[in-house]
Protein backbone atom coordinates (compact mmCIF):
# COMPACT_ATOMS: atom_id res chain seq x y z
CA UNK A 1 0.00 0.00 0.00
CA UNK A 2 1.39 3.21 -0.80
CA UNK A 3 1.87 5.72 1.52
CA UNK A 4 -1.11 8.06 1.58
CA UNK A 5 -0.32 10.57 3.07
CA UNK A 6 1.67 12.11 0.28
CA UNK A 7 -1.20 11.96 -1.99
CA UNK A 8 -3.77 14.31 0.55
CA UNK A 9 -6.25 11.36 1.17
CA UNK A 10 -5.09 11.01 4.40
CA UNK A 11 -4.77 7.89 6.66
CA UNK A 12 -6.38 7.84 10.37
CA UNK A 13 -3.65 9.19 12.33
CA UNK A 14 -1.70 11.18 9.69
CA UNK A 15 -3.20 14.54 10.55
CA UNK A 16 -1.77 15.42 13.32
CA UNK A 17 -4.80 15.04 16.22
CA UNK A 18 -3.33 17.53 18.59
CA UNK A 19 -2.93 20.04 15.27
CA UNK A 20 -6.88 19.67 15.26
CA UNK A 21 -7.68 20.42 18.60
CA UNK A 22 -6.11 23.38 18.87
CA UNK A 23 -7.32 24.29 15.74
CA UNK A 24 -11.25 23.78 16.77
CA UNK A 25 -10.39 25.46 19.86
CA UNK A 26 -9.24 28.60 18.01
CA UNK A 27 -12.44 28.47 15.67
CA UNK A 28 -14.43 28.14 19.40
CA UNK A 29 -12.83 31.40 19.53
CA UNK A 30 -14.19 32.75 16.65
CA UNK A 31 -10.94 32.76 14.80
CA UNK A 32 -11.62 33.25 11.06
CA UNK A 33 -8.57 31.80 10.13
CA UNK A 34 -8.73 28.82 11.98
CA UNK A 35 -11.85 28.32 10.15
CA UNK A 36 -10.28 28.87 7.04
CA UNK A 37 -7.93 26.23 8.06
CA UNK A 38 -10.51 23.87 8.68
CA UNK A 39 -11.65 23.54 5.60
CA UNK A 40 -8.85 23.42 3.69
CA UNK A 41 -7.58 20.70 5.80
CA UNK A 42 -10.96 18.89 5.77
CA UNK A 43 -12.45 20.37 3.03
CA UNK A 44 -11.14 17.98 0.21
CA UNK A 45 -11.67 14.53 2.52
CA UNK A 46 -15.37 15.68 3.24
CA UNK A 47 -15.97 16.34 -0.84
CA UNK A 48 -14.59 13.35 -1.70
CA UNK A 49 -16.51 11.14 0.82
CA UNK A 50 -19.36 12.43 -0.69
CA UNK A 51 -19.06 12.23 -4.52
CA UNK A 52 -18.33 8.67 -3.44
CA UNK A 53 -21.63 8.16 -1.60
CA UNK A 54 -24.42 10.71 -2.94
CA UNK A 55 -26.15 12.53 -5.66
CA UNK A 56 -25.04 15.00 -8.48
CA UNK A 57 -21.92 17.00 -8.56
CA UNK A 58 -24.12 20.14 -7.61
CA UNK A 59 -25.28 18.11 -4.29
CA UNK A 60 -21.60 17.36 -3.47
CA UNK A 61 -20.43 21.27 -3.33
CA UNK A 62 -23.37 21.54 -1.78
CA UNK A 63 -23.16 19.45 0.74
CA UNK A 64 -19.65 19.76 1.06
CA UNK A 65 -20.31 23.81 1.69
CA UNK A 66 -23.14 22.60 4.39
CA UNK A 67 -20.68 20.46 6.49
CA UNK A 68 -17.80 22.64 7.04
CA UNK A 69 -20.56 25.56 7.83
CA UNK A 70 -22.16 23.54 10.19
CA UNK A 71 -18.58 22.28 11.57
CA UNK A 72 -17.28 26.08 12.19
CA UNK A 73 -20.78 26.69 13.81
CA UNK A 74 -21.09 23.87 16.08
CA UNK A 75 -17.25 23.50 16.65
CA UNK A 76 -18.22 24.30 20.69
CA UNK A 77 -20.01 20.63 20.23
CA UNK A 78 -16.87 19.17 18.99
CA UNK A 79 -15.44 16.29 21.60
CA UNK A 80 -12.12 16.00 20.93
CA UNK A 81 -11.94 12.48 22.29
CA UNK A 82 -12.96 11.52 19.32
CA UNK A 83 -10.95 12.35 15.89
CA UNK A 84 -12.05 15.32 13.46
CA UNK A 85 -12.63 13.64 10.52
CA UNK A 86 -14.92 11.04 12.22
CA UNK A 87 -16.75 14.31 13.45
CA UNK A 88 -16.68 15.64 9.82
CA UNK A 89 -17.93 12.83 7.82
CA UNK A 90 -20.25 11.82 10.36
CA UNK A 91 -21.92 15.34 10.09
CA UNK A 92 -21.36 14.84 6.12
CA UNK A 93 -22.86 11.16 6.55
CA UNK A 94 -26.11 12.79 7.94
CA UNK A 95 -26.62 15.39 5.45
CA UNK A 96 -26.68 13.32 2.77
CA UNK A 97 -29.15 10.76 4.15
CA UNK A 98 -31.59 13.87 5.07
CA UNK A 99 -31.28 14.45 1.49
CA UNK A 100 -31.71 11.46 -0.06
CA UNK A 101 -34.42 11.29 1.97
CA UNK A 102 -36.12 14.42 1.00
CA UNK A 103 -34.48 13.90 -2.95
CA UNK A 104 -34.41 10.78 -3.59
CA UNK A 105 -31.72 10.53 -5.68
CA UNK A 106 -29.04 8.61 -5.21
CA UNK A 107 -27.06 8.33 -8.47
CA UNK A 108 -23.04 8.67 -7.76
CA UNK A 109 -21.17 11.68 -9.13
CA UNK A 110 -18.50 10.98 -11.61
CA UNK A 111 -15.54 12.54 -10.45
CA UNK A 112 -13.17 13.80 -12.73
CA UNK A 113 -9.72 11.83 -13.23
CA UNK A 114 -8.08 12.96 -16.24
CA UNK A 115 -4.82 13.77 -14.58
CA UNK A 116 -4.11 10.01 -14.57
CA UNK A 117 -4.76 8.87 -17.82
CA UNK A 118 -2.22 11.75 -19.27
CA UNK A 119 0.26 10.54 -17.28
CA UNK A 120 0.27 6.77 -19.06
CA UNK A 121 0.72 5.88 -22.95
CA UNK A 122 -1.59 5.08 -25.18
CA UNK A 123 -1.96 1.36 -24.42
CA UNK A 124 -1.01 2.04 -20.90
CA UNK A 125 -3.90 4.85 -20.68
CA UNK A 126 -5.82 2.54 -22.86
CA UNK A 127 -5.41 -0.43 -19.91
CA UNK A 128 -5.99 1.89 -16.72
CA UNK A 129 -9.13 3.71 -18.48
CA UNK A 130 -10.51 0.14 -18.57
CA UNK A 131 -9.82 -0.52 -15.51
CA UNK A 132 -11.02 2.86 -14.02
CA UNK A 133 -14.45 2.40 -15.77
CA UNK A 134 -15.11 -1.22 -14.17
CA UNK A 135 -14.05 -0.51 -11.12
CA UNK A 136 -15.95 2.66 -10.46
CA UNK A 137 -19.03 0.74 -11.76
CA UNK A 138 -18.10 -2.34 -9.56
CA UNK A 139 -18.29 0.30 -6.31
CA UNK A 140 -20.95 1.87 -7.53
CA UNK A 141 -22.73 -1.69 -7.98
CA UNK A 142 -21.80 -2.74 -3.92
CA UNK A 143 -24.64 -2.59 -1.45
CA UNK A 144 -24.64 0.98 -0.06
CA UNK A 145 -23.49 -0.58 3.51
CA UNK A 146 -20.80 -2.43 2.08
CA UNK A 147 -19.71 0.63 -0.49
CA UNK A 148 -19.83 3.26 2.44
CA UNK A 149 -17.60 0.67 4.42
CA UNK A 150 -15.04 0.22 1.35
CA UNK A 151 -14.91 3.99 0.38
CA UNK A 152 -14.15 4.44 4.30
CA UNK A 153 -11.12 2.72 4.11
CA UNK A 154 -9.79 2.77 1.12
CA UNK A 155 -10.06 6.50 -0.06
CA UNK A 156 -10.30 8.06 3.42
CA UNK A 157 -8.09 5.76 5.02
CA UNK A 158 -9.70 5.49 8.28
CA UNK A 159 -8.96 2.36 10.73
CA UNK A 160 -11.73 0.19 11.88
CA UNK A 161 -12.71 1.90 14.54
CA UNK A 162 -13.34 5.76 13.21
CA UNK A 163 -15.45 3.61 9.98
CA UNK A 164 -17.31 2.36 13.08
CA UNK A 165 -17.80 5.53 14.72
CA UNK A 166 -18.46 6.80 11.62
CA UNK A 167 -21.45 4.62 10.89
CA UNK A 168 -22.82 3.77 14.05
CA UNK A 169 -20.73 -0.07 13.14
CA UNK A 170 -18.97 -2.12 15.80
CA UNK A 171 -15.34 -3.03 14.41
CA UNK A 172 -16.47 -6.35 13.81
CA UNK A 173 -19.09 -5.60 11.86
CA UNK A 174 -16.94 -3.17 9.79
CA UNK A 175 -14.49 -6.01 9.06
CA UNK A 176 -17.02 -8.22 7.58
CA UNK A 177 -18.69 -6.03 5.75
CA UNK A 178 -15.40 -4.77 4.09
CA UNK A 179 -13.99 -8.63 3.92
CA UNK A 180 -17.75 -9.22 1.28
CA UNK A 181 -17.33 -6.12 -0.32
CA UNK A 182 -13.58 -6.92 -1.18
CA UNK A 183 -14.52 -10.56 -2.46
CA UNK A 184 -17.34 -8.59 -4.68
CA UNK A 185 -15.35 -6.44 -6.11
CA UNK A 186 -12.51 -9.14 -6.58
CA UNK A 187 -15.32 -11.16 -8.17
CA UNK A 188 -16.18 -8.06 -10.68
CA UNK A 189 -12.19 -6.89 -11.48
CA UNK A 190 -11.04 -10.41 -11.60
CA UNK A 191 -9.47 -9.84 -15.34
CA UNK A 192 -7.32 -7.19 -13.46
CA UNK A 193 -5.73 -9.29 -10.80
CA UNK B 1 -3.80 -26.81 19.57
CA UNK B 2 -6.12 -28.00 16.74
CA UNK B 3 -5.12 -25.60 13.37
CA UNK B 4 -8.43 -23.63 12.32
CA UNK B 5 -9.85 -24.05 9.76
CA UNK B 6 -9.26 -22.50 6.35
CA UNK B 7 -12.99 -20.99 6.14
CA UNK B 8 -12.32 -19.62 9.46
CA UNK B 9 -8.70 -17.69 8.18
CA UNK B 10 -10.01 -16.59 4.70
CA UNK B 11 -12.48 -14.28 6.27
CA UNK B 12 -9.52 -12.52 8.16
CA UNK B 13 -7.42 -11.61 5.31
CA UNK B 14 -8.78 -7.93 4.48
CA UNK B 15 -8.18 -7.32 8.38
CA UNK B 16 -4.71 -9.23 8.37
CA UNK B 17 -3.62 -6.82 5.88
CA UNK B 18 -5.18 -3.61 6.98
CA UNK B 19 -3.38 -4.50 10.54
CA UNK B 20 -6.65 -5.08 12.18
CA UNK B 21 -5.69 -8.12 14.04
CA UNK B 22 -4.51 -8.79 17.46
CA UNK B 23 -1.25 -9.88 18.28
CA UNK B 24 -2.44 -13.55 18.56
CA UNK B 25 -4.49 -13.59 15.60
CA UNK B 26 -1.72 -12.95 13.72
CA UNK B 27 0.17 -15.50 15.00
CA UNK B 28 -3.00 -17.97 14.17
CA UNK B 29 -3.10 -16.50 10.54
CA UNK B 30 0.98 -16.70 9.97
CA UNK B 31 0.85 -20.17 11.20
CA UNK B 32 -1.89 -21.29 9.33
CA UNK B 33 -0.34 -19.67 5.95
CA UNK B 34 2.46 -21.51 6.70
CA UNK B 35 1.29 -24.61 5.93
CA UNK B 36 -1.91 -24.01 3.88
CA UNK B 37 -0.61 -22.95 -0.28
CA UNK B 38 -4.75 -22.78 -0.54
CA UNK B 39 -5.20 -19.88 1.84
CA UNK B 40 -1.72 -18.37 0.83
CA UNK B 41 -2.70 -18.26 -2.51
CA UNK B 42 -6.50 -16.17 -1.31
CA UNK B 43 -4.10 -13.82 0.87
CA UNK B 44 -1.82 -13.27 -2.57
CA UNK B 45 -4.35 -12.62 -4.89
CA UNK B 46 -6.12 -9.88 -2.05
CA UNK B 47 -2.71 -8.42 -1.73
CA UNK B 48 -2.60 -7.81 -5.54
CA UNK B 49 -6.11 -6.54 -5.33
CA UNK B 50 -5.69 -3.65 -2.65
CA UNK B 51 -2.55 -2.97 -4.63
CA UNK B 52 -5.00 -2.01 -7.58
CA UNK B 53 -6.97 -0.46 -5.26
CA UNK B 54 -4.12 1.72 -3.46
CA UNK B 55 -3.06 2.99 -7.49
CA UNK B 56 -7.03 4.04 -7.86
CA UNK B 57 -7.34 5.93 -4.30
CA UNK B 58 -4.16 7.47 -5.05
CA UNK B 59 -5.73 8.92 -8.54
CA UNK B 60 -8.71 10.13 -7.00
CA UNK B 61 -6.89 12.20 -4.31
CA UNK B 62 -5.74 13.96 -7.13
CA UNK B 63 -9.62 15.37 -6.96
CA UNK B 64 -10.79 18.00 -5.06
CA UNK B 65 -13.26 20.51 -4.28
CA UNK B 66 -13.79 23.93 -6.76
CA UNK B 67 -11.54 26.45 -6.09
CA UNK B 68 -13.89 28.91 -4.39
CA UNK B 69 -15.42 26.25 -2.00
CA UNK B 70 -13.40 28.08 1.20
CA UNK B 71 -15.15 31.05 0.20
CA UNK B 72 -18.72 29.34 -0.50
CA UNK B 73 -18.52 27.86 3.33
CA UNK B 74 -17.16 31.45 4.54
CA UNK B 75 -20.40 33.27 2.63
CA UNK B 76 -22.63 30.56 4.23
CA UNK B 77 -21.67 31.28 7.73
CA UNK B 78 -21.52 34.89 7.31
CA UNK B 79 -24.86 34.69 5.89
CA UNK B 80 -26.72 32.34 8.68
CA UNK B 81 -24.80 35.43 10.94
CA UNK B 82 -26.76 38.33 9.26
CA UNK B 83 -30.05 36.54 8.79
CA UNK B 84 -30.11 36.21 12.91
CA UNK B 85 -29.47 39.97 13.08
CA UNK B 86 -32.14 40.50 10.68
CA UNK B 87 -33.92 38.26 12.63
CA UNK B 88 -33.35 40.49 16.09
CA UNK B 89 -33.88 43.82 14.31
CA UNK B 90 -37.04 42.47 13.06
CA UNK B 91 -38.17 41.69 16.87
CA UNK B 92 -36.98 45.38 17.84
CA UNK B 93 -39.09 47.75 15.28
CA UNK B 94 -38.14 46.93 11.67
CA UNK B 95 -41.15 47.23 10.54
CA UNK B 96 -43.32 44.89 11.37
CA UNK B 97 -41.58 41.98 8.99
CA UNK B 98 -42.30 39.08 11.17
CA UNK B 99 -42.79 39.63 14.82
CA UNK B 100 -43.56 36.41 15.85
CA UNK B 101 -40.51 34.69 14.28
CA UNK B 102 -38.06 37.41 15.91
CA UNK B 103 -39.68 37.09 18.92
CA UNK B 104 -38.65 33.36 19.01
CA UNK B 105 -35.28 34.25 18.08
CA UNK B 106 -35.05 36.90 20.76
CA UNK B 107 -37.04 35.00 23.32
CA UNK B 108 -34.39 31.86 22.42
CA UNK B 109 -31.48 34.16 22.56
CA UNK B 110 -32.49 35.51 26.30
CA UNK B 111 -33.16 32.14 27.65
CA UNK B 112 -29.38 32.02 27.11
CA UNK B 113 -28.81 35.01 28.60
CA UNK B 114 -30.45 33.84 31.35
CA UNK B 115 -28.82 30.36 31.34
CA UNK B 116 -25.58 32.57 31.68
CA UNK B 117 -27.26 34.31 34.84
CA UNK B 118 -27.36 30.71 36.00
CA UNK B 119 -24.40 29.49 35.42
CA UNK B 120 -22.31 32.64 36.93
CA UNK B 121 -24.72 32.42 39.68
CA UNK B 122 -23.53 34.85 42.22
CA UNK B 123 -26.74 36.30 43.24
CA UNK B 124 -28.16 33.08 43.75
CA UNK B 125 -28.79 32.82 47.39
CA UNK B 126 -27.24 29.23 47.97
CA UNK B 127 -30.81 28.27 50.66
CA UNK B 128 -32.60 28.53 47.39
CA UNK B 129 -31.53 25.19 45.51
CA UNK B 130 -33.74 22.35 45.76
CA UNK B 131 -34.27 18.74 44.51
CA UNK B 132 -35.64 20.52 41.12
CA UNK B 133 -32.59 23.03 40.98
CA UNK B 134 -30.19 22.65 37.76
CA UNK B 135 -27.00 20.94 38.56
CA UNK B 136 -23.84 22.62 37.74
CA UNK B 137 -20.95 20.85 35.98
CA UNK B 138 -19.69 21.05 39.33
CA UNK B 139 -22.64 19.05 41.24
CA UNK B 140 -22.71 17.04 38.60
CA UNK B 141 -19.57 15.82 39.32
CA UNK B 142 -19.95 15.28 42.76
CA UNK B 143 -17.69 17.88 43.43
CA UNK B 144 -19.56 20.60 44.03
CA UNK B 145 -17.98 23.90 44.96
CA UNK B 146 -18.43 26.20 47.82
CA UNK B 147 -19.45 29.12 45.36
CA UNK B 148 -15.95 30.67 45.01
CA UNK B 149 -13.73 27.82 43.44
CA UNK B 150 -11.46 28.67 40.63
CA UNK B 151 -13.86 26.52 38.15
CA UNK B 152 -16.52 28.82 39.51
CA UNK B 153 -15.14 32.13 38.63
CA UNK B 154 -13.70 30.74 35.55
CA UNK B 155 -17.54 29.77 34.62
CA UNK B 156 -18.61 33.01 35.77
CA UNK B 157 -15.56 34.68 33.30
CA UNK B 158 -17.30 33.36 30.50
CA UNK B 159 -17.88 36.15 28.16
CA UNK B 160 -21.95 36.86 27.32
CA UNK B 161 -21.10 37.19 23.74
CA UNK B 162 -19.56 34.25 23.97
CA UNK B 163 -22.84 32.33 24.76
CA UNK B 164 -25.16 34.28 22.62
CA UNK B 165 -23.28 34.08 19.87
CA UNK B 166 -23.71 30.09 20.25
CA UNK B 167 -27.34 30.49 20.53
CA UNK B 168 -27.55 32.80 17.37
CA UNK B 169 -25.48 30.28 15.36
CA UNK B 170 -27.74 27.17 16.62
CA UNK B 171 -30.90 29.40 16.15
CA UNK B 172 -29.78 29.83 12.53
CA UNK B 173 -29.16 26.68 11.74
CA UNK B 174 -31.26 23.30 10.24
CA UNK B 175 -31.22 21.14 13.47
CA UNK B 176 -32.89 23.43 15.45
CA UNK B 177 -36.15 23.51 12.91
CA UNK B 178 -35.82 20.62 10.21
CA UNK B 179 -37.02 20.84 7.17
CA UNK B 180 -40.10 18.02 8.57
CA UNK B 181 -41.49 20.93 10.07
CA UNK B 182 -44.16 22.07 7.94
CA UNK B 183 -43.92 23.57 4.34
CA UNK B 184 -42.36 26.79 4.50
CA UNK B 185 -42.42 29.72 2.20
CA UNK B 186 -39.08 29.85 0.33
CA UNK B 187 -37.56 32.70 -0.03
CA UNK B 188 -35.37 33.36 -2.97
CA UNK B 189 -32.88 35.63 -1.78
CA UNK B 190 -31.53 33.67 0.76
CA UNK B 191 -29.27 30.88 -0.19
CA UNK B 192 -30.25 27.52 0.68
CA UNK B 193 -29.38 26.92 4.84
CA UNK B 194 -31.72 24.26 5.17
CA UNK B 195 -34.15 25.90 8.03
CA UNK B 196 -35.20 28.67 9.37
CA UNK B 197 -37.58 29.55 12.40
CA UNK B 198 -40.85 29.19 11.38
CA UNK B 199 -43.14 32.36 11.29
CA UNK B 200 -45.31 31.35 14.16
CA UNK B 201 -45.91 30.95 17.77
CA UNK B 202 -46.41 27.12 17.08
CA UNK B 203 -42.53 27.24 16.86
CA UNK B 204 -42.10 29.08 20.57
CA UNK B 205 -42.47 26.14 22.40
CA UNK B 206 -40.29 24.13 20.03
CA UNK B 207 -37.38 26.40 19.90
CA UNK B 208 -37.70 26.10 23.86
CA UNK B 209 -37.51 22.29 23.97
CA UNK B 210 -34.87 22.24 21.61
CA UNK B 211 -32.65 24.49 23.22
CA UNK B 212 -33.27 22.47 26.89
CA UNK B 213 -32.09 19.58 24.80
CA UNK B 214 -29.06 21.28 24.30
CA UNK B 215 -29.27 21.98 27.80
CA UNK B 216 -28.94 18.29 28.86
CA UNK B 217 -26.13 18.08 26.28
CA UNK B 218 -24.20 20.92 27.25
CA UNK B 219 -24.37 19.91 30.87
CA UNK B 220 -22.97 16.46 29.90
CA UNK B 221 -20.30 17.86 27.92
CA UNK B 222 -19.45 20.16 31.25
CA UNK B 223 -19.68 17.23 33.11
CA UNK B 224 -17.14 15.34 30.70
CA UNK B 225 -14.58 18.17 30.65
CA UNK B 226 -14.82 18.46 34.44
CA UNK B 227 -14.10 14.75 35.35
CA UNK B 228 -10.96 13.96 34.93
CA UNK B 229 -10.37 11.03 37.16
CA UNK B 230 -13.01 8.50 37.02
CA UNK B 231 -13.56 6.75 33.85
CA UNK B 232 -16.84 4.70 34.73
CA UNK B 233 -17.55 8.63 35.20
CA UNK B 234 -16.93 10.15 32.20
CA UNK B 235 -18.12 6.79 30.22
CA UNK B 236 -21.64 7.81 31.80
CA UNK B 237 -21.31 11.40 31.30
CA UNK B 238 -20.30 10.55 27.37
CA UNK B 239 -23.35 7.92 27.30
CA UNK B 240 -26.03 10.32 28.21
CA UNK B 241 -24.59 12.76 25.53
CA UNK B 242 -24.56 10.62 22.62
CA UNK B 243 -28.01 9.21 23.69
CA UNK B 244 -29.57 12.53 24.10
CA UNK B 245 -27.11 13.38 21.15
CA UNK B 246 -29.16 10.57 19.32
CA UNK B 247 -32.45 11.20 20.13
CA UNK B 248 -32.10 14.92 19.18
CA UNK B 249 -31.30 13.90 15.65
CA UNK B 250 -34.16 11.25 15.75
CA UNK B 251 -31.66 8.89 14.22
CA UNK B 252 -31.50 6.51 17.41
CA UNK B 253 -34.42 3.70 16.46
CA UNK B 254 -35.08 1.85 20.10
CA UNK B 255 -33.73 -1.16 19.66
CA UNK B 256 -30.43 0.98 19.86
CA UNK B 257 -31.30 2.19 22.63
CA UNK B 258 -32.05 -0.74 24.47
CA UNK B 259 -28.45 -1.88 23.51
CA UNK B 260 -27.01 0.62 24.27
CA UNK B 261 -28.28 0.79 27.93
CA UNK B 262 -27.29 -2.67 27.58
CA UNK B 263 -23.88 -1.53 26.73
CA UNK B 264 -23.76 0.71 29.90
CA UNK B 265 -25.24 -2.08 31.69
CA UNK B 266 -22.29 -4.63 30.88
CA UNK B 267 -24.22 -6.55 28.76
CA UNK B 268 -23.39 -6.08 25.44
CA UNK B 269 -20.48 -5.38 23.35
CA UNK B 270 -21.12 -1.90 22.26
CA UNK B 271 -23.65 0.58 21.53
CA UNK B 272 -23.96 -0.46 17.27
CA UNK B 273 -26.90 -0.29 15.39
CA UNK B 274 -27.09 -1.41 11.84
CA UNK B 275 -30.43 0.12 11.45
CA UNK B 276 -31.15 2.91 8.96
CA UNK B 277 -32.09 5.82 10.49
CA UNK B 278 -35.79 7.02 10.95
CA UNK B 279 -37.51 9.97 10.50
CA UNK B 280 -37.05 13.37 12.59
CA UNK B 281 -39.02 12.85 16.07
CA UNK B 282 -41.57 15.46 16.64
CA UNK B 283 -39.79 17.27 19.14
CA UNK B 284 -42.65 19.16 20.58
CA UNK B 285 -44.22 15.59 22.25
CA UNK B 286 -41.73 12.46 21.54
CA UNK B 287 -38.60 14.18 22.18
CA UNK B 288 -39.20 15.45 25.93
CA UNK B 289 -40.09 12.44 26.37
CA UNK B 290 -38.40 10.16 24.82
CA UNK B 291 -34.43 11.91 26.34
CA UNK B 292 -36.44 11.83 29.47
CA UNK B 293 -36.78 7.72 29.38
CA UNK B 294 -33.60 7.64 28.31
CA UNK B 295 -31.81 9.72 30.98
CA UNK B 296 -33.73 7.56 33.68
CA UNK B 297 -32.66 4.26 31.94
CA UNK B 298 -29.35 5.23 32.32
CA UNK B 299 -29.37 6.05 35.95
CA UNK B 300 -31.28 3.18 36.85
CA UNK B 301 -29.25 0.34 34.80
CA UNK B 302 -25.99 1.62 35.48
CA UNK B 303 -24.45 -0.90 38.15
CA UNK B 304 -24.52 0.46 42.06
CA UNK B 305 -20.56 1.97 41.71
CA UNK B 306 -20.93 3.67 38.20
CA UNK B 307 -24.21 5.06 39.46
CA UNK B 308 -22.96 8.27 40.87
CA UNK B 309 -23.89 11.80 41.47
CA UNK B 310 -23.53 11.95 37.60
CA UNK B 311 -26.21 9.99 36.54
CA UNK B 312 -28.83 10.86 38.92
CA UNK B 313 -28.23 14.43 38.03
CA UNK B 314 -28.68 13.75 34.48
CA UNK B 315 -32.02 12.29 35.44
CA UNK B 316 -32.89 14.86 37.88
CA UNK B 317 -32.10 17.21 35.29
CA UNK B 318 -33.83 15.80 32.17
CA UNK B 319 -37.11 15.73 35.11
CA UNK B 320 -36.53 18.99 35.11
CA UNK B 321 -35.99 20.15 31.50
CA UNK B 322 -39.02 18.15 30.61
CA UNK B 323 -41.50 18.04 33.22
CA UNK B 324 -42.08 21.35 32.84
CA UNK B 325 -41.18 22.58 36.47
CA UNK B 326 -39.27 25.66 35.43
CA UNK B 327 -39.97 27.29 39.01
CA UNK B 328 -36.67 27.50 40.24
CA UNK B 329 -34.64 30.62 41.08
CA UNK B 330 -32.03 31.25 38.59
CA UNK B 331 -31.79 34.75 39.70
CA UNK B 332 -32.87 36.53 42.73
CA UNK B 333 -32.59 40.31 43.26
CA UNK B 334 -34.91 43.09 44.69
CA UNK B 335 -37.16 43.38 41.77
CA UNK B 336 -38.53 39.46 42.26
CA UNK B 337 -37.32 36.05 40.78
CA UNK B 338 -37.04 35.49 37.20
CA UNK B 339 -36.61 31.93 35.73
CA UNK B 340 -35.39 31.01 32.03
CA UNK B 341 -38.85 30.60 30.70
CA UNK B 342 -40.46 33.44 32.66
CA UNK B 343 -38.00 36.08 31.02
CA UNK B 344 -38.46 34.07 27.24
CA UNK B 345 -42.07 35.20 28.27
CA UNK B 346 -41.56 38.62 29.17
CA UNK B 347 -39.40 38.94 26.10
CA UNK B 348 -42.45 37.60 23.61
CA UNK B 349 -44.96 39.84 25.98
CA UNK B 350 -42.05 42.79 25.27
CA UNK B 351 -42.88 42.26 21.35
CA UNK B 352 -46.46 42.25 21.54
CA UNK B 353 -46.53 45.02 23.98
CA UNK B 354 -43.93 46.85 21.15
CA UNK B 355 -46.73 46.24 18.53
CA UNK B 356 -49.26 47.56 20.74
CA UNK B 357 -47.93 50.65 22.60
CA UNK B 358 -44.90 51.65 20.79
CA UNK B 359 -40.92 50.89 20.40
CA UNK B 360 -39.86 52.91 23.77
CA UNK B 361 -41.70 50.86 25.94
CA UNK B 362 -40.28 47.89 24.62
CA UNK B 363 -36.87 48.82 24.74
CA UNK B 364 -37.17 49.84 28.15
CA UNK B 365 -38.42 46.47 28.84
CA UNK B 366 -35.83 45.15 27.12
CA UNK B 367 -32.80 47.47 28.90
CA UNK B 368 -34.43 46.63 32.19
CA UNK B 369 -34.10 42.55 31.51
CA UNK B 370 -30.54 43.18 29.85
CA UNK B 371 -29.42 44.55 33.22
CA UNK B 372 -31.43 42.28 35.45
CA UNK B 373 -29.51 39.40 33.45
CA UNK B 374 -26.16 41.03 34.37
CA UNK B 375 -25.53 42.29 30.38
CA UNK B 376 -22.59 44.93 31.56
CA UNK B 377 -23.84 48.34 31.50
CA UNK B 378 -22.19 50.77 28.92
CA UNK B 379 -23.15 53.61 30.49
CA UNK B 380 -20.44 56.18 30.01
CA UNK B 381 -19.64 59.82 28.98
CA UNK B 382 -20.61 58.38 25.65
CA UNK B 383 -24.34 58.61 24.41
CA UNK B 384 -25.62 55.22 26.10
CA UNK B 385 -26.37 51.94 22.80
CA UNK B 386 -30.16 51.46 22.35
CA UNK B 387 -31.18 47.65 23.41
CA UNK B 388 -30.75 46.73 19.88
CA UNK B 389 -27.20 48.24 18.97
CA UNK B 390 -26.32 46.52 22.42
CA UNK B 391 -27.73 42.89 21.05
CA UNK B 392 -26.41 43.71 17.43
CA UNK B 393 -23.12 44.62 19.65
CA UNK B 394 -23.31 40.95 21.35
CA UNK B 395 -23.75 38.41 18.25
CA UNK B 396 -21.10 40.28 16.36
Amino acid sequence: MPDRSATGAGGHGVGDAGDDRTLMASVVRGDASAAEILVQRHGGRVWRYLGHVCGDRSWVDDLAQETLARAVQRAALYDPEYPLEVWLLRIARNLAIDLSRRERRHQRVEIRDEEAAKAAGPHAALEAREFRSAFDAAVRELPAGYREVFVLREFEGLDYASIGAVLDLSPKTVSSRLHRARLRLQGALGRFL
Amino acid sequence: VKPPRCDRVQPLASAYLDGELTAAARGVVQAHLKVCPDCLSVFERQVRFQTLVAKRAVALATSGPPADFAEAVAERVRSRRRRVLVRLEDGLGGGGRRPLRAAAAVAALMVGCGALGWIAGSKRDPGARDAGSRPTAASLSGREAAGSGPRERAVAAVPLQRVVRGLAADLASSELVPSAAPERQQDPSRTHDGGSLQPSDERLPWVAAQLELFDVERAAREAVAAIDGDPAERTAARLALELVDGVRAGQLPPSTVERTVAWAAGEAPGPVSESPPRAPLDPRSSVPDAALAVSERVASQLPAPRRTALAEALQHRAQWVFRGSFSHEVRSDGAGTTDTFGVARSVTEMLETREREGRTQAEAMLQDLLERMGVPDSRGPQPQPTPSQRLRQLVR
